[in-house]
């Protein structure tokens, strides 16, 4: 029974993990390239 | 316009569901009794039904938000509708997965096909993963949000009419937790499955919030660029002037037959 227990926890550890692991990161790379893309827009009015 | 959520408050609601799901194992684990009959099977219940339960409400939660977006043409309403069901396409996945488990344990089967509360579920599960198809092969933006809101209230209309059906069936052998008596849990077991439920729907809406400032972001990104992209080009174009100026000064304008 303990088997069945933590399978289905470890099932929803899993794709919690796995659903930040890919949202996070992504959007961190993104507000990085946003920011950068900011500042060459300011540079090029400027 | 997109809804913007502060940083900050973005980062308590991360720390308030870290918090509360680590507080949730720990009522689980040590602090609710072993069910008599279940024993330490009967603890998937407290990850499996919070977790249908939010799935399901999430469907709905889509539809009222398509309702939204119907009403306002307003594309904001889309996209929470969207993530919404996004959001509960992966809870429906864990549901299915723990609910397997537990049936395994309990009943000796992965799955039980004539039994209602399971193959209805299944049913709004399908009918949704329908969505994204819908959703992606429709390119014209405002088409596909249009016909995306008109399947999804379609579908978040299934959800009550499912839920009734599997109420009212009578041969069913799946547990009911949430009945008008308290089903079978004692008060310190109540006590942690709606601790277990508060934590799943904080959990959601974190998710949600992290979506919406991933979505925010993509978009800004996009204006970002085609920005930059016409500022270049405007620049470039400037350049160009002042060249055909010049050349235009000391060997008379540049056409495609001087060049020639």
């Amino acid at each position: 029974m303990t088997g069945y227990v933590l399978g289905a926890y470890g099932v929803f550890v899993a794709m919690l993990g796995s659903y930040l692991a890919i949202l996070v990161p992504r959007h961190r790379s993104k507000r990085r390239e946003l920011a950068a893309l900011e500042e060459r827009i300011e540079a090029t009015r400027r | 316009m997109i809804i913007d959520v502060p940083a900050t408050r973005l980062s308590r609601l991360q720390a308030a569901s870290a918090l509360a799901i680590a507080l949730a194992a720990a009522l689980v684990f040590v602090y609710a009794p072993e069910d008599a009959d279940q024993g330490l099977l009967q603890k998937v219940f407290y990850l499996h039904v919070p977790m249908a339960i939010v799935a399901l409400g999430g469907f709905i939660a889509g539809g009222v938000f398509a309702v939204q977006h119907l009403r306002t043409r307003d594309r904001v309403w889309d996209l929470r509708s969207y993530i919404a069901i996004h959001l509960s396409l992966i809870l429906g996945v864990g549901v299915l997965l723990t609910g397997s488990i537990w049936a395994r344990a309990a009943w000796g089967h992965w799955w039980v096909w004539d039994e209602p509360t399971l193959v209805s579920f299944l049913v709004v599960f399908l009918l949704f993963a329908c969505y994204q198809p819908l959703r992606f092969s429709i390119e014209d933006p405002e088409r596909q949000a249009r016909y995306a809101a008109v399947f999804a209230v379609t579908a978040a209309a299934f959800v009550p009419i499912n839920f009734l059906a599997v109420r009212l069936a009578q041969g069913y052998v799946h547990p009911r937790v949430l009945t008008a008596t308290g089903g079978n849990m004692t008060g310190a077991m109540r006590v942690v499955f709606y601790f277990c439920l508060a934590t799943m729907v904080l959990l959601y809406v974190t998710l949600f919030r992290m979506e919406i400032a991933a979505k925010r972001d993509a978009i800004r990104l996009r204006r970002a660029r085609r920005e930059l992209e016409a500022l270049e080009s405007e620049e470039s174009s400037q350049g160009d002037d002042s060249f055909n100026t010049k050349a235009s000064r000391s060997w008379g304008p540049v056409t495609s037959e001087s060049v020639a």
